[in-house]
């Protein structure tokens, strides 16, 4: 089993959901990897029940300034780790605007119900820190996830994000095909209602010392092009460039240790 | 010597645990009485999962026969423990030669299911909803019971529908629905007389052109499952307060021969004279419901008359039958009452008579039914319908079939369930071609093209017009306990451009006890440009050993104003089908609990809740309690 115990990530337009908003689309933020199945990483972040036994712990932290966005930084501090059989999720981030500050916690549980079923229940905190002529915000959210592995090749996962609002539900489904070893395929969607779902095709491979991913989608339409180093297991650098429909080209870059 | 009589008398003793008497072999056997009919009653009876009836049609499509448990048990892949509750439904009892009613017996089935009111969620406030138009309080009930001694079943029920009064005091006092039968069946099947019944009861003949009392299921693409396999009688204790007979009937059988005998009497609602210038009785005037002023007016003004004579001849492939009926129909209040009426108004009398068959020779399975009602100065084919299918096996993997029917514009009958539940039976032709084919062992195809055309008009809400639909369903079983069914609808009409409708759904049995499925579906109104959409994920969590079920339904959806329909038939865990027409942008969530105990209480309570954005946003709550107990 491949341990890791210390993961330190950098890059730009990190996965924060409340971003799908603004942007009017069901698509969950600027997501590097929408990826809702967990085979080798934990993704806990995007599905509560996404956890790996290839990488029962570890921690991460995030900042966040996307360049196209002015006055507008984020940070971001996460652990995931086993637990008498459950897979624990903590995570705590901040949002810096110019007008106000954005303070989010997130917690998720998972848990093994057979060893093709996982299930797993999340909790999200948000409040902002503004000035008190704005008024006080504090909102709690729930989100439910699974994934299911048909056989060793194949694996659907499917999460309930915050159901109880009805502005900003959201319900997303993603399969995921093991075609080689190496080569991931992944389909999926992710919808809030009141926008047109959004679809999403990724292929990822890992070529030597290589990873490289290609995401495609639509609605809104958008194209992102991953490169990952894995030569070195505890130091690896990552590039990212990625092209939305009215937002533009971004161009993102990662630093990874573990 | 005595070695020789002392093996011969072990021997004797040991001959008759060698020679299984024949009524031992039959128990033996485990015979069962499960047709293809039964499987949605067993699925509503939660005794099989969807995915064990996926398999058992599927099994029953390709020409499978289900003898005994040993071939059901090693169907399912169940243990016999597990096996147990199910074949004590289907099991075929074979009664004792000696003590076939020697034996007491005695079953009390009580029921009460309530539909409470709905909630709307105002401004975080419950708020309870009311139609002001409605004279009956916003909740809905039926309660029932049911005794069973030795051949004798008798039930009573009431039932109310939400808005409804529980009693009514004009134009008739009595209960809003109240239904009774008595009913006898015979101990076995070489008896003369089948059964007999008193009260409220279904009838169930040919293919539904004269008389199918009950509705129907939605029109299937697959002509084998379109073709009608008639229950004959049934008692009845359902909410449908138009769809049933009431009165006396009765069943005999001898050999191969089956003649039935019927008769129903019963109050149905109708139009008072003095607000309708028709002047026949028309069947489409009322919907059942008693809730507003209006509606309460024509309960129970008319009174209906059914008499029939039921034939038919019965072999394991083939059987053929007809049905003479009189049915009459006449308004309650004279006319003389009323002042401003100029001509009498005429009661509806008709003198009908059907043949029908059904059955299969090589690779051919035909059914049919003609039906004609009496009347001299209309042509025969006016007064006629005809419902004919051909399905020929090309290949053990391809099967075509044709449909035919035709009905005539002036045929009419009370009880008709032709195909479908969208038609009357009348006034309408139409032809279907179906094509099925077995593209691999897992994976099946199939297509149907329909042309139906309304040729004459007979009334302002039905024009003349001519209408094609082309449908394809891929039905792929991944595994055992795996589905995935896609399906492609195509519905265009002379005038309008085509309407596409799109349907997937992933059913998977994750473990012994969790069930999920996920469908999705998408409507295309090419004219408007304009798509709907749904997204639905249905949990079900029922562990064969545990008392308490849970099931748990999400969906959102997208219909915009003008595009195509989207509707969800949800099969609530146990409650019962739960259809919503999706309007506007929103969603909605089901939750459904169920508790057994070992007294036999079962228990069921469902929670309904729904967003809906449309003008105005709506939130809606509403519970459903199931109580039921067997003694």
């Amino acid at each position: 089993m491949i341990k890791r115990l210390h993961q330190l990530l950098y890059f730009l337009s990190i996965p924060f959901l409340f971003w799908a908003q603004y942007m009017g689309s069901s698509q969950g933020g600027l997501m590097i990897s929408p990826a809702l199945c967990a085979v080798a990483q934990n993704q806990q972040p995007n599905n509560a029940a996404a956890f790996s036994a290839f990488n029962p712990k570890g921690y991460q932290l995030i900042a966040t300034a996307p360049l196209r966005v002015a006055n507008l930084g984020a940070f971001g501090f996460s652990i995931h780790y086993l637990k008498h059989n459950a897979a624990l999720y903590h995570e705590v981030s901040v949002v810096f605007q110019a007008a106000l500050v954005q303070f989010r916690t997130s917690h998720a549980i998972g848990y093994s119900l057979s060893p093709q079923l996982k299930v797993g229940i999340g909790l999200n905190l948000e409040t902002y820190l503004q000035p008190s002529f704005y008024g006080h915000y504090l909102a709690a959210n729930a989100r439910l996830g699974c994934q299911y592995a048909f056989s060793k090749q194949h694996h659907l996962a499917f999460t309930l994000n915050n159901i109880g609002s009805a502005q900003t539900q959201q319900m997303s489904l993603e399969h995921l095909q093991l075609l080689q070893p190496t080569l991931l395929f992944a389909q999926g969607l992710s919808w809030t209602p009141h926008f047109d779902p959004s679809l999403y095709i990724s292929l990822t491979q890992t070529i030597a010392y290589v990873q490289l991913q290609l995401t495609c989608g639509l609605f809104p339409q958008h194209y992102i092009f991953s490169l990952r180093s894995t030569h070195d297991k505890r130091f690896q650098w990552l590039i990212t460039q990625r092209w939305q429909g009215g937002l533009g080209p971004s161009f993102q870059i990662g630093i990874v240790h573990q | 010597m005595k070695a020789i009589v002392c093996i011969f008398f072990i021997s004797w003793m040991f001959v008759p645990l060698a020679q299984v008497p024949l009524a031992e072999i039959v128990t033996e056997n485990n015979p069962l009485a499960l047709t293809q009919a039964e499987i949605p009653n067993l699925v509503f009876l939660e005794l099989l999962s969807p995915a064990d009836a996926t398999v058992l049609n599927t099994y029953f499509n390709n020409g499978g026969q289900l003898l005994n448990s040993y071939q059901l048990q090693g169907i399912l892949d169940r243990e016999v423990n597990e096996m147990s509750l199910l074949l004590q439904h289907i099991k075929i009892q074979v009664p004792s030669l000696f003590t076939a009613h020697s034996k007491p017996s005695f079953h009390l089935h009580l029921a009460a299911q309530f539909q409470l009111p709905q909630l709307l969620i105002k401004e975080d406030q419950f708020v309870l909803w009311k139609d002001t138009n409605h004279v009956g309080n916003s909740f809905a009930s039926q309660v029932s019971v049911k005794l069973e001694w030795r051949n004798w079943r008798t039930g009573l029920q009431f039932a109310k529908d939400v808005g409804e009064p529980i009693w009514h005091q004009t134009p008739v006092k009595g209960f809003d629905f109240l239904t009774g039968f008595i009913a006898w069946g015979a101990p076995s099947k070489n008896t003369v007389l089948q059964k007999m019944f008193l009260g409220a009861y279904q009838m169930q003949w040919g293919q539904g052109l004269l008389l199918w009392s009950s509705r129907g299921m939605g029109k299937s693409i697959d002509l084998l499952q379109l073709a009608r396999n008639p229950m004959g009688l049934k008692p009845y204790q359902g909410r449908d307060e138009q769809r049933f007979l009431n009165g006396i009937a009765a069943q005999f059988n001898r050999d191969k021969h089956q003649l039935t005998l019927l008769s129903s009497f019963k109050f149905i609602d109708a139009k008072p004279p003095t607000d309708t210038l028709q002047q026949e009785f028309n069947l489409q005037y009322t919907n059942g419901l008693h809730r507003t002023p209006n509606e309460i007016s024509k309960r129970k003004q008319a009174f209906e008359q059914l008499a029939g004579v039921a034939y038919s001849y019965r072999t394991p492939l083939w059987q053929i039958g007809t049905l003479f009926l009189h049915q009459d129909v006449q308004i309650r209040k004279s006319l003389f009452d009323t002042s401003n009426a100029d001509k009498p108004l005429n009661p509806l009398s008709l003198w009908s008579g059907s043949v029908y068959t059904q059955g299969t020779w090589r690779q051919f399975y035909c059914y049919g039914e003609m039906a004609t009602i009496a009347h001299n100065e209309v042509p025969f084919l006016y007064r006629s319908a005809l419902n004919l299918a051909f399905v020929y096996y090309l290949d053990p993997r391809l099967e075509m079939g044709f449909h035919l029917r035709t009905y005539g514009p002036l045929y009419r009958t009370f009880y008709a369930n032709p195909i479908g539940n969208a038609t009357k039976g009348s006034n309408e032709r139409g032809f279907i071609l179906q094509l099925k084919w077995q593209v691999r062992p897992k994976v099946l195809l199939k297509l149907s093209s329909e042309r139906s055309l309304i040729p004459f008009l007979m009334s302002s809400h039905s024009l003349p017009n001519t209408q094609h639909e082309l449908r394809c369903q891929l039905h792929y079983q991944i595994s055992k306990k795996q589905l995935f069914e896609q399906q492609f609808t195509i519905h265009s009409t002379p005038f309008n451009k085509p309407m596409m409708r799109f349907r997937n759904e992933l059913q998977l049995q994750l473990n012994a006890n969790e069930l999920l499925q996920v469908s999705a579906q998408l409507g295309i109104a090419t004219a408007q440009a304009l798509t709907s959409k749904q997204l639905e994920l249905n949990w079900t969590h029922a562990p064969l050993v545990s008392n308490f079920h849970f099931e748990f339904v999400y969906g959102l959806y997208q219909v915009p104003k003008g595009a195509s329909a989207i509707y969800t038939n949800i099969h609530l865990l146990g409650i019962g089908a739960q259809s919503l027409q999706l309007n506007g942008i929103g969603s909605y969530t089901m939750m459904a609990m169920k508790y057994s105990s070992k007294q036999d209480w079962k228990a069921t309570i469902a929670l309904n809740f729904k967003h809906a954005f449309t003008v105005i946003s709506t939130q809606k709550l509403q519970c459903f309690i199931l109580l039921t107990k067997k003694i």
